[in-house]
């Protein structure tokens, strides 16, 4: 039987990073969002959520699509079946600690 | 966890926080209450209307139509600074499908209130009690994720136009001639466009704080 610990230790850390994390959880919410709202959301620079959003891409968790609207680049992502799975298989592996972590005794 | 909730109350509600777009609806419905009274005050409604021929229905109507149009540029203006500033989702088919439910129901039991309403003399105003307890429903939909920690000002106004509608019941009949407005239907106008605005504003102060641009946490163990 494994304890919390070792339980946390297995998390998946491509989704378990903070930004990814929430870009994800916000993604899950969505059918599909913006550059621009997820930069908003999460308060991060654009380069580095190019970069997270880049990771997901590699992954398959997230599909980006690029376009142009009013003559302007806009850059629109959305949640693949793939990465609603792996969050919402996250999200059920953190509710499964946080009750391991209340009743463990060492 | 508080945290990730609130992500995806944001993230769900996008739309509905985007609260300017009530202010210009809410500015609207004051407007046309007003009319509505100055109108019933002169005794310009229904056939009386067309009494002195389409020249004086047409001043009405020619207000009606600039209301209309101002208010929707100003959606449209509107619109366009959420996308530019908060950038823009696209809502689930599920959350689209539910919100189109509860709107379409909601308009038919505003449409029947309103039909009771104007048809028997009743000492409640039953679209002010249908319109607080669409505001409850909404509330509800709206905050279930967060346990209802926002959005306090839908069961604040929910609270006042059910108040405001039984008045008449706990003896302040004709309250509405008080605040100089012809009927209760008026005034329950008045008390919904008010709530419009005033929520409005809270909704976007409440978005502008959510997604305000803050300076990203240096995190040195990013994984």
């Amino acid at each position: 039987m494994t304890t919390p610990f070792e339980e946390l230790a297995g998390l998946d850390r491509l989704i378990h990073e903070p930004a990814r994390f929430s870009i994800m959880t916000a993604l899950s919410a969505v059918k599909s969002a913006d550059y621009l709202f997820l930069q908003r959301l999460t308060g991060l620079t654009e380069g580095n959520l190019s970069s997270h959003l880049s990771k997901l891409e590699d992954s398959g968790l997230v599909r980006i699509e690029k376009r142009f609207l009013d003559k302007k680049p806009h850059t629109q992502v959305q949640i693949t079946e793939k990465g609603r799975n792996a969050i919402e298989h996250h999200w059920k592996q953190l509710e499964i600690l946080r009750k391991d972590i209340k009743v463990w005794k060492p | 966890m508080k945290e990730s909730n609130k992500i995806r109350f944001i993230a769900t509600n996008f739309i509905n926080l985007q609260g300017l777009r009530n202010v210009p609806i809410g500015v609207f419905i004051l407007l046309v209450g007003l009319l509505a009274n100055s109108m019933w005050a002169k005794g310009a409604v229904g056939a009386s209307l067309w009494a002195n021929g389409i020249a004086g229905a047409a001043k009405y109507i020619i207000i009606l139509g600039v209301l209309l149009v101002s208010t929707v540029v100003s959606l449209f203006i509107i619109d366009k600074y959420y996308f530019h500033y908060f950038g823009h989702i696209q809502r689930t088919p599920q959350s689209s499908r539910f919100e189109w439910i509860i709107q379409i129901v909601g308009s038919i039991f505003l449409l029947i209130a309103f039909w009771i309403d104007i048809t028997f003399r009743l000492p409640v105003s039953c679209i002010g009690l249908v319109f607080a307890t669409v505001l409850i429903v909404e509330y509800i939909r709206l905050t279930w994720l967060v346990g209802g920690r926002f959005l306090i000002y839908y069961p604040l106004g929910a609270i006042l136009t059910a108040i405001v509608s039984i008045l008449p019941l706990f003896g302040i009949p004709q309250w509405w001639l008080a605040v100089g407005l012809v009927n209760e239907l008026v005034g329950i106008e008045m008390v919904v466009g008010v709530f419009c605005i005033f929520g409005g504003v809270w909704g976007h102060l409440f978005l502008l704080r959510a997604l305000s641009p803050r300076l990203e946490v240096n995190n040195d163990h990013t994984i």
